[in-house]
This record gives C-alpha cells, sequence and structure tokens, in this order.
C-alpha cells in the first residue's frame, strides 16, 4: 500500500492541522509529516550596514510621496483598488481555527518527521521505499523536476467540480450558478488545477448566512474529501482519472456579485 | 530638462488643474471607486461640458492640455446620440433629449450633398470619411426612432447609400477611409445594418446582401489566435484596444441584426482571449501585438487606453447577457470600477472635471494628454448596460 506523508509548510498550519484530525477520524494513519524549509539567503553584512540608504531611491520615495497623497487626500492608488477584488477575510488562515503544533503531534504519536526544502533529493530519499502519497496544502505549483518523480504524488483538493470549476471563489461561483458545490481531490501536475482527479464529495450548503461561514463549509469539505480520497486511493489505484475536456476557468468575484449571493443566503430559506 | 521645461509649457502643466492630473496619473493614484449612479452622472456633466464647448450642436471632440477644447466632432456627435436618449429615459429627463435631437439636426445641416461626413473636427478641413459617417448612421437612426421623424432615416439612407457606393470588390471600405479601413469597420458595418433594417423587407434584403459582404471580408482579418489585423491606425503592426472593441461590438451588433451567430462567436474568440488576458494580469494594455502579448507605448511602460476598457466591458456584458455567463459580466463591472475612479477626478477646470482622457496616465500613447468624448460615451454606456434590468439584478450595490 502507498504511504502517505504529509507535507506542510508552517508546523502549526491551520489547514495541515484539519486535514489530519479528518484523516484520524477516518482511520487513516500517517506514515510521515514533511516540513518544506526555505534556506535563508546568506546576508551580507555590508549591504546591510546601508539598507537605510533604500529609502532614497527614486522608487522608494515614488512610494512614499504617493502614500502621503492618498493618506491626505483619501485617494487610492491602482493597486489598492484592484485588492478591492479580493478575497476579503474569507482565506483559510482567516476562517479556520489555529492549528496545532503538528510536530509535537507528530512525536505523541510516533511518526517520523523530516525537515527539508523541496528538492529531488528530498523527495527521491522520501520514496526510496515505495511509492507515496503526499497531500499538500497552499504549496503553489511545483516544477516539473519535483514532479517527474515516478513515486511520488502529490494530491491536493480544490474547492470546485473538475473540470468545470477551474481557479478562484469556485464555491461561490457554483452556488451562483445554481450547481451543487463539490470538492475535488487531485493528483497535482504542471498546470494550475489540471491534474488527475482521484475523489470528488458534494459541499453540503444549508444554513451559512454569509461567504465567511459559506467558505468555512467549503474548506471543511476539501479535508474531508481529501481524507476519503487518500484512503479509498490506497486501496484502490485505478480511482485516478484524467480530467474530462470542457474546462470552464473562474476568476476573482467582483464584490457587488459575491454580495448578491450573500443577500440570497442562507440557501435553505 | 529642456524638452520636460518645453513639455510643461506646451501642456500648460503650471495649471494646477493641468499638472494635478498628470502628477497623479503618473504616480498611479485615482479617487475613491465612485457608485456606479455617481460615475454615470459625472461623465455626463463631463459630456455637456463638451457641448457647451462649440455651442453649435455638436460635442467637442476632445480637451487638450496644449490647447483646450478642439472643434465639434460629427463622428463621435453621431455616436453620442443613442447615449444620451438612453440616458435621458434612465434619469427621465428631457433636457438630454433635447440635446440628443440637436446633436442629430446639426449633423443633418453639416452632411456633404454626396451623402457622407467630413473627418476629424469641424475646422479641420477633411474628406468625407467612411468610418466617420459609419458611426453617425447609429446616432441618426436612434433620431428617427425616437423622436419618430423620418428626416433622420432619409439622411442615414443617403449616408448608407455613399458608404456603400464606396465598398472595393473584395467587400473592403478602402477609399476615402481612415488608413485605408480595418477591422474596426464592422461597426460601419453594425451602422449600415441598423439603417437598412427600418427600410422595406426588398430593399433591406438587398442592403444586407451587401453588408454581408463587407463582414465576412473583415472576419478574415481575424487570425488563428483570434486577434485582429489591421486594427490600429499605427503602422507598427499592433492592434489597439478601442479599436479591437469597435471590432468586436461590430460584429455582435452586425451578428444580432442579421441573426447569423458566426460573427457572434468571432467576436466571443476574441472576447475570451482578452477575458484571460484581463483577469490574470488585472489589466488590459492599450496596444497588443499579434501574440497578444503586450506592447510598451510609453517608455518601459504599457499605457491603458480608457475607451477600449468601456467598449469591452459593454462587450463582455453583451456576451454576459446573451450567454448568461456572469464571468464576463464580472470582468465588466472590474472594469468600470478603473475607468470610474480614473474618471472621478474633480476640478473647477470643465475640460478635466470627470472627463477621460485617450490614455492612462493622460501623456499615454493614445491621444496624449487629451480628455476625448468618446471615452466618455463608451463609459458612459458601459454604465448604462451594468445598471439595465437583467444586469442589476445580477449584482448588489
Amino acid at each position: 500500500m502507498k504511504k502517505v506523508i504529509l507535507v506542510i509548510s508552517s508546523k502549526t498550519q491551520a489547514t495541515s492541522s484539519a486535514f489530519i484530525r479528518e484523516f484520524e477520524k477516518l482511520g487513516g494513519a500517517l506514515d510521515g509529516i514533511y516540513h518544506i524549509t526555505h534556506p535563508k539567503p546568506k546576508s551580507n553584512s555590508l549591504k546591510s550596514a546601508f539598507r537605510f540608504l533604500k529609502v532614497f531611491k527614486p522608487s522608494k520615495l515614488k512610494q512614499l510621496f504617493s502614500t502621503f497623497l492618498t493618506t491626505k487626500y483619501g485617494m487610492q492608488s491602482m493597486d489598492e483598488l484592484k485588492k478591492m477584488w479580493d478575497v476579503q477575510g474569507e482565506n483559510s488562515w482567516d476562517v479556520l481555527e489555529k492549528g496545532m503544533d503538528i510536530f509535537a503531534y507528530a512525536k505523541n504519536k510516533g511518526i517520523p518527521t523530516t525537515e527539508a526544502p523541496l528538492t529531488t533529493e528530498t523527495i527521491s530519499d522520501l520514496t526510496a521505499s515505495g511509492p507515496v502519497i503526499f497531500p499538500m496544502y497552499g504549496g503553489g505549483i511545483l516544477s516539473a523536476k519535483i514532479l517527474s518523480n515516478p513515486k511520488a504524488e502529490f494530491m491536493n483538493s480544490h474547492m470546485g467540480e473538475m473540470p468545470y470549476y477551474k481557479g478562484m471563489n469556485v464555491m461561490e461561483w457554483a452556488i451562483l450558478e445554481e450547481a451543487s458545490p463539490k470538492a475535488t481531490v487531485m493528483v497535482m501536475n504542471e498546470k494550475i488545477d489540471g491534474g488527475d482527479v482521484v475523489w470528488e464529495k458534494e459541499i453540503n450548503i444549508s444554513n451559512e448566512k454569509s461567504i465567511k461561514e459559506l467558505r468555512t463549509t467549503g474548506y471543511n469539505g476539501c479535508f474531508q474529501a481529501m481524507a476519503e480520497g487518500i484512503i479509498n486511493y490506497q486501496k484502490d489505484s485505478s480511482l485516478r482519472e484524467a480530467q474530462a475536456k470542457g474546462s470552464k476557468f473562474y476568476y476573482r468575484m467582483h464584490h457587488q456579485i459575491r454580495a448578491t449571493i450573500e443577500s440570497n443566503l442562507p440557501l435553505s430559506r | 530638462m529642456l524638452s520636460r521645461l518645453r513639455t510643461i509649457k506646451n501642456d500648460r502643466l503650471y495649471y494646477l488643474s493641468h499638472g494635478k492630473k498628470v502628477l497623479l496619473d503618473n504616480l498611479g493614484i485615482v479617487s475613491k471607486t465612485p457608485s456606479l449612479d455617481d460615475s454615470l452622472d459625472n461623465t455626463f456633466k463631463w459630456i455637456k461640458a463638451s457641448f457647451e464647448a462649440g455651442g453649435d450642436g455638436g460635442s467637442s471632440a476632445y480637451y487638450k492640455l496644449s490647447t483646450g477644447w478642439k472643434g465639434s466632432y460629427p463622428e463621435t456627435t453621431g455616436y453620442l446620440i443613442p447615449t444620451m436618449y438612453e440616458y435621458a429615459a434612465y434619469r427621465e429627463n428631457d433636457e438630454w433629449k433635447k440635446l440628443a435631437k440637436r446633436a442629430a439636426d446639426w449633423l443633418l445641416q453639416i452632411q456633404a450633398p454626396e451623402g457622407g461626413w467630413q473627418g476629424l473636427h469641424i475646422g479641420t478641413p477633411c474628406d468625407l470619411r467612411i468610418f466617420n459617417s459609419g458611426m453617425i448612421l447609429d446616432g441618426l437612426i436612434a433620431a428617427y426612432r425616437v423622436e419618430n421623424d423620418k428626416k433622420y432615416l432619409d439622411s442615414a439612407v443617403r449616408g448608407l447609400d455613399w458608404i456603400l457606393s464606396k465598398q472595393d470588390d473584395s467587400g473592403f471600405f478602402s477609399e476615402n477611409n481612415v488608413v485605408g479601413g480595418g477591422a474596426f469597420d464592422t461597426l460601419v458595418c453594425a451602422g449600415l445594418l441598423m439603417v437598412a433594417q427600418c427600410l422595406p423587407e426588398e430593399e433591406k434584403q438587398a442592403y444586407f446582401a451587401k453588408i454581408r459582404k463587407a463582414l465576412d471580408a473583415h472576419l478574415t482579418l481575424q487570425t488563428e489566435n483570434y486577434w485582429f489585423k489591421n486594427c490600429s491606425f499605427r503602422k507598427d503592426g499592433t492592434a489597439l484596444l478601442h479599436h479591437l472593441g469597435y471590432t468586436t461590438d461590430g460584429f455582435i451588433i452586425s451578428s444580432d441584426i442579421l441573426g447569423d451567430d458566426k460573427y457572434y462567436q468571432a467576436a466571443k474568440k476574441t472576447a475570451r482571449k482578452l477575458l484571460s488576458k484581463f483577469e490574470v494580469e488585472l489589466e488590459l494594455p492599450a496596444y497588443t501585438k499579434s501574440d497578444w502579448s503586450t506592447n510598451k507605448d510609453l517608455g518601459n511602460k504599457a499605457t491603458l487606453c480608457l475607451t477600449g476598457y468601456s467598449q469591452i466591458s459593454i462587450v463582455f456584458q453583451k456576451i454576459a447577457k446573451t450567454e448568461n455567463d456572469m464571468r464576463y459580466l464580472n470582468a465588466a463591472l472590474k472594469i468600470n470600477d478603473i475607468v470610474a475612479s480614473i474618471g472621478n477626478y474633480k476640478s473647477s477646470n470643465k475640460g478635466l472635471s470627470y472627463g477621460l482622457a485617450g490614455s492612462y496616465p493622460i501623456n499615454g500613447g493614445y491621444q496624449r494628454n487629451q480628455m476625448v468624448n468618446w471615452a466618455a460615451k463608451y463609459h458612459g454606456e458601459a454604465l448604462l448596460l451594468t445598471m439595465d434590468k437583467c444586469m442589476s439584478k445580477a449584482i448588489q450595490s
């Protein structure tokens, strides 16, 4: 049976902590926890000593002057304007409860831990004894080199049905289009939301009264799907299937459309 | 240094209103985003000022930092007319209806005996031009429908006949046209169809056949990756967003009138490219190269074409409505936010107050240092479309 090594980017990562709880609840057992470290660049002491001079760079002065004007005259920069369309206070770190001390948990459960940069060597070491499933959260796009290891399968979960809801704010988009929101577990490849699908699970929406609450439900749906998906995939690797054709990509949802969705909540009403 | 001083002198940047506008634009600072209603009313304040500038019934082409208001512009006065009628209806304000009628009457007065209208603005000698005349037809048909007066239709038919008399064998309008014509002439086709649509069946079908030939010819300018050739006044092989806006909207309107989906599909393919470029990069450059990459037109920076932005917002909204695909409305709302924030510039100078420049920043490559009436027209139209019942159902203020 394939091993499962959870990849974490922080030792108190809320998403990974929530996944561990779901995985444990369903009887899953982790074979390892791998914390990705980022080696600090060597500091140049001479450069550091003169760092204060950066403030006199024309671009920095321009930025300071812009900040002064926007603050004093109640204006905004173009970047601030575009931030209006960002998810506001509804990211995983905003809505999930605080993560546990994952290494303390591992120690308590006797799960081996690894701390190393994400390199082909690290992945080769971790897969030396056989194929490994690596559930991971917030890792971004992995390099082709990392993905080329045939014994490693990196998995993530997505708050939308594939291939029809790729991209951003997909649960909200599904609700707007009166579709049932689903969580999908995928084996990551070099494309955004383009990997093979191993599991899909409906996200049950009922009494959520805000987008923040919707997203909390959505995240929990994703953790459950990931836990279920991995346990089932360990037993049956034929679950892995390429995505169907006809994908649709969604982007950050404008706040006025979000407001429309919010005004129609709860959906059970 | 000397050239900078010359710019300050020529563009009169020593005027507080001019200097402040150029400074803020170049720092990337805009006003807080106004409500759609406020932005709409403010845009029409600027449009009103553009009509008052000439006093002849037409709208001044632009306010230029160096020389102030220019003469009235027949072409853009023409396509301002339907937008003014729509605004009059939206605000239930007859003043705008009167202004629109006066503009249409002015266009009748200045129509050449051949049936066409001059290019450029009044006071600048110029030949009769196909593209400019085509835009005027839109206004005359709006006046004919609202005022129920046949004189506007008669004038439009004379314009239609003159334009079609210039069509070449391949279907294009290369004679008497700006830069020998281009993909943007699909909007001329749309204007011609609007006129033909008002005529008796037999006559209408005869005109439709000729216009179809033109549309089919212009379809050949679409490349394999749905970009358009000959879609700019520049000779560097780039496409201007404003002209992509004309081209795609021209195909959409034509498709609607003819009931022929192929023109709509052509426009949609280009719109889909623009949608993904906008959403990924959160901006659309004024000029794109044939592989859709950004062309830098101001030193090492790409500027924005505000007219093009609003036209693409309109195209996106039309697609959203046709297909009930809210991704297009989503992007249109973001574009509206950008243009509304840039245009939310209050000044005691009527030429600048709530106006929209050709480029952002104002000293960008397209219509450098001037506030153009066609940017105001398209922003107004984009907002009116957003506030249309169907769209407003999908959004909450």
